[in-house]
């Protein structure tokens, strides 16, 4: 792995709750500096591993190591993991500074060094002049940052933040995903992020790892996991696809020759004659018009146009299970439903999956 | 780690304590109650019922348990009318002095009771009002009515309004929906503290004392008189009875809205 | 709060003409309550009191200066607050361990130490006094396991002490510290606590810091009610210390139910309501200054 050794290390970690298994050997290595998202849906588990990392929760099985030291068995106030969380959890009966000094103050530091870094930070955060306040004058981003702040006071070796900006409305949800991101970045801090929000994580992260059912399918960058999605689940939770079900009709070298209810459709890839498979190609890559060489074709009814200021999309019937999805940009021609088109889109770009 | 050990060991210590001297001095009730000898030795030499066979004889209990429940439940049910209507204001109003009101309503139950019994005696004596039923009812309504505001209000203050607001979109009058909705989320409220305002009224000797008559005697005033002049184990049995009566109304309340809920006093 | 305008939310039987800014028909509800009280409870305690500084028509002090020059009745204000005092000290120290044991204990084990806090509420305080006379008996039960423990070499004398007194009454009190405790322990959000192990608090710094402070509010509730209730008590002290031990309350019953002269128990009892009124006062204070504002 390029970077060096892995300054979060997590190997083979597995949690039960009463004989459920919620996370199942988990192995995940994040680099110094690193900006790192957790996506799934809920229940999936990263709100656990979360918790185990910062050691609020213990692991049945499997180790922590953070820069060289084995966490395991160290309690959570001797880690120095910082933690934001979902809902913030300020202090009620202390002040702004107050909140933001407390993690100083239980490490003993002198009262002059607490007063210069709580200053510092909430002006890291812009908020220089809230010291005083109670939590409750606050709004919910600025209590988002005081959050942000407080755990940042102490110099954490790892951030953890769950869902920090899911309480948010949009438009500030934007705004501070790119100054949490900024803010982490100058600060070289190394940050893991868990989110059910993939604009989220597309946006934000260095590498993401996507998981489901306890077990992480896919951990990369955004690009890679948006265009080379590992599996049908990552496929289908990172952005829109176009997805049909097919058997394969024969090998040609490199390719697959899948059959769908659509027509038939060469794949980069290997599979035995005969295997169910699932068909892949993102909106992005669907062109509509005769296929050129070294494109595949389908035949497609419109079903549905989905207006987004800057671009539509096409949703195609399909048959149960299945989805047809082509993304036009708005000076595009116009379409409407009921229209019959030929979608064409690169072999290259086509993605093909063992059927689950 | 050795110290947090240590501390919870010394919570639990603590509250085995606790339980064991709450406990206490039901045990002894319940034991002497049953004791053959008139002498309170403990443990009891043999068992006996006569104790409950004379409380079913004695001539001036019954009625003074009558008037003790009677008023009780009369000067309860009182307090939930007046109590809820009260905190329906303090949650859905603005006006100021809200604070200040409710100090003042939750208030009798910190004020000595000798002295209130005696004020209330002088002021009915006043404005002429001599029936002593009135007089003891009047009085226990300022009891109960405490226990009730509190309980209740804090309950209202955790309620979604808007749960109200929705039934009353879906075709119900203002007051009915706030029955229809409200009750059923306020009935553990109305259970925890009609239970509590239920039992200070039936224990309550301070003002009781201060408006009662010959005619008229309340059961804590009867016990305590019969305490002084011939003291034997018969007021054991009365209270193991009162005792007995509670396990069951806390079963019925454990049954309807569990146990936990009477935590909110 | 509610978006619907004044005049939606009037009820129809107290249909007004149209409601100022400030008064709402829903305030109005809180009159029958508060107007019930103010009549049957301030009222005559108001009355009680004018009537302690009037002497045959005319206002006077004479009574209280009668009364504050007896060095009797500063043994027995003394007597009254000091063993008020000792009852809510010693129902904090025993209440507050117990509420956290309440908040942490689950299922049938909470509500088996529920129904141990309730159920002595309804065994009556008469009977329940008269049942310490009996544990502190020189054969009883406390003493038996006093001796027993080997705390003493012989049995203490219990009965008609003060100490007996407080203990009978720490035992009827108690459930009055620990439930107000409880009730605020168990809003404590957990996150919290978790929040400050991640900012390196341990578990001591985490109880001093985050959980004490949040608990005030039910510590100040608890420690009123005991210390107004200790302050006021009569059953108890008659019963278990006779007429040895002179609190204010026992003064202000022999004065009005036993005696002729009415002014000694006159005084005595506005001197308790002045006691009682600052411990309501100055927990109402204390409430707010540690009741996190919203």
């Amino acid at each position: 792995m390029p970077g060096g050794a892995a300054y979060l290390d997590v190997i083979d970690v597995a949690k039960w709750f009463r004989e459920t298994p919620v996370i199942e050997g988990l192995d995940l290595q994040v680099r110094a500096g690193e900006f790192v998202s957790l996506l799934g849906p809920s229940g999936c588990g990263k709100t656990t591993l979360l918790r185990i990392v910062a050691g609020l929760l213990a692991a049945d099985r499997g180790r922590v190591r953070l820069d060289g030291a084995d966490l395991t068995r160290v309690p959570a106030h001797k880690r120095n993991v910082g933690v934001v969380f979902q809902s913030y959890a300020l202090f009620p009966h202390l002040t702004v500074a107050d909140n933001v000094a407390f993690g100083l103050k239980a490490r003993g530091t002198p009262r002059a060094e607490i007063d210069a870094t709580v200053a510092r930070v909430l002006a890291l955060v812009r908020l220089a002049d809230h010291g005083a306040r109670s939590v409750f004058a606050l709004s919910g981003g600025q209590q988002q940052r005081i959050a942000v702040a407080r755990a940042l006071a102490v110099r954490p070796k790892l951030l953890l933040l769950d869902e920090p900006l899911s309480a948010l409305d949009r438009k500030l949800r934007e705004t501070m995903r790119m100054e949490l991101q900024h803010l982490l970045r100058d600060l070289g801090i190394t940050a893991i992020f868990v989110t059910h929000d993939q604009d989220e994580a597309l946006v934000m992260s260095d590498r993401v790892a996507v998981m489901n059912a306890g077990r992480i399918e896919q951990f990369d960058t955004p690009a890679t996991v948006y265009t080379r999605p590992a599996t049908p689940f990552v496929l289908d939770f990172v952005g829109m696809s176009t997805r049909l079900r097919g058997t394969v009709a024969g090998v040609d070298g490199n390719e697959v020759v899948v059959d769908t209810a659509a027509g038939r459709v060469r794949a980069p890839g290997r599979a035995a004659p005969g295997a169910a498979v699932l068909v892949a190609v993102r909106p992005e890559n669907v062109r509509l018009g005769a296929p050129r060489n070294g494109e595949n074709a389908l035949e497609l009814k419109v079903r549905d146009l989905v207006f987004l200021g800057s671009k539509t999309f096409l949703h195609f019937h399909a048959p149960d299970g299945d989805q047809a999805v082509a993304e036009l940009p708005a000076s595009g021609e116009r379409r409407a439903p009921g229209d019959q088109v030929t979608a064409s889109f690169d072999v290259g770009a086509t993605l093909v999956y063992p059927a689950p | 780690m050795m110290l947090e050990r240590a501390a919870v060991v010394a919570m639990w210590t603590v509250t085995a304590a606790v339980v064991l001297t709450l406990l206490a001095p039901l045990a002894v009730t319940l034991a002497v109650s049953v004791s053959a000898s008139s002498v309170f030795n403990l443990p009891p030499p043999a068992l006996s019922s006569r104790w409950y066979e004379r409380m079913l004889r004695l001539r001036e209990l019954w009625p003074a348990v009558r008037l003790s429940v009677g008023i009780a439940a009369v000067s309860t049910v009182i307090s939930l009318g007046l109590g809820t209507l009260c905190a329906i204001a303090v949650t859905r109003g603005t006006f100021p002095g809200k604070t200040a009101l409710v100090t003042f309503m939750v208030s009798p139950l910190m004020m000595p009771g000798l002295v209130v019994g005696v004020a209330l005696l002088q002021f009915l004596r006043e404005i002429g009002l001599r029936d002593a039923y009135l007089s003891l009812l009047i009085g226990h309504v300022v009891i109960t009515l405490p226990y009730v505001t509190r309980t209740v209000l804090a309950s209202l203050s955790l309620f979604d309004f808007t749960l109200v607001e929705a039934a009353r979109t879906l075709g119900c009058s203002h007051p009915r929906a706030l029955v229809k909705v409200m009750v059923p989320v306020l009935a553990p409220a109305f259970l925890t503290s009609g239970l509590f305002a239920f039992l200070a009224s039936m224990d309550n000797y301070p003002i009781s004392i201060f408006l009662v008559d010959a005619r008229h005697k309340t059961l804590p005033i009867l016990m305590l008189q019969y305490l002084e002049e011939n003291p034997d184990p018969t007021i054991a049995a009365i209270s193991s009875g009162l005792v007995l009566m509670t396990i069951v109304v806390l079963l019925i309340a454990d049954r309807l809205v569990g146990l936990r809920r009477l935590a909110d006093f | 709060m509610s978006t619907a305008p004044a005049s939606l939310s009037a009820r129809a039987d107290l249909v007004l003409a149209p409601p100022r800014r400030r008064l709402q028909p829903v305030a109005l509800l809180a009159l029958p309550g508060a107007g019930y009280l103010a009549l049957a409870f301030a009222a005559p305690l108001a009355l009680l009191l004018m009537a302690s500084v009037i002497s045959e028509g005319r206002p006077t002090l004479a009574g209280y200066r009668t009364f504050l020059a007896d060095s009797f009745s500063w043994t027995v204000m003394a007597n009254t607050i000091r063993s008020a005092g000792l009852i809510t000290l010693i129902c904090l120290v025993a209440g507050y361990p117990a509420a956290f044991a309440l908040a942490r204990a689950a299922g049938l084990l909470q509500a088996a130490l529920l129904a141990a806090l309730v159920l002595p509420l309804s065994v009556g305080v008469v009977v329940k006094a008269f049942a310490w006379t009996i544990l502190l008996r020189s054969d009883g039960v406390v003493n038996r396991a006093l001796v027993g423990l080997g705390a003493v070499d012989a049995p203490v004398r219990l009965l008609f002490t003060e100490s007996g007194l407080v203990l009978g009454a720490v035992n009827v009190f108690l459930p009055f510290m620990v439930l107000p405790i409880f009730s605020v322990v168990k809003l404590i959000d957990p996150r919290l606590l978790d929040a400050a192990a991640t900012l390196g608090s341990s578990p001591l710094h985490r109880f001093f810091r985050v959980t004490l402070p949040l608990t005030m509010p039910g510590v100040i509730a608890g420690v009123a009610f005991v210390f107004s209730m200790s302050v006021s008590m009569y059953v108890i002290p008659t019963l278990l210390m006779g007429d040895r031990f002179k609190t204010l309350s026992v003064l202000i019953a022999r004065s009005f139910l036993f005696m002729r002269d009415r002014s000694v128990g006159s005084t005595a009892s506005v001197m308790l309501l002045l006691i009682a009124v600052a411990v309501v006062v100055a927990s109402a204070l204390l409430t707010r200054r540690w009741q996190p504002s919203r």
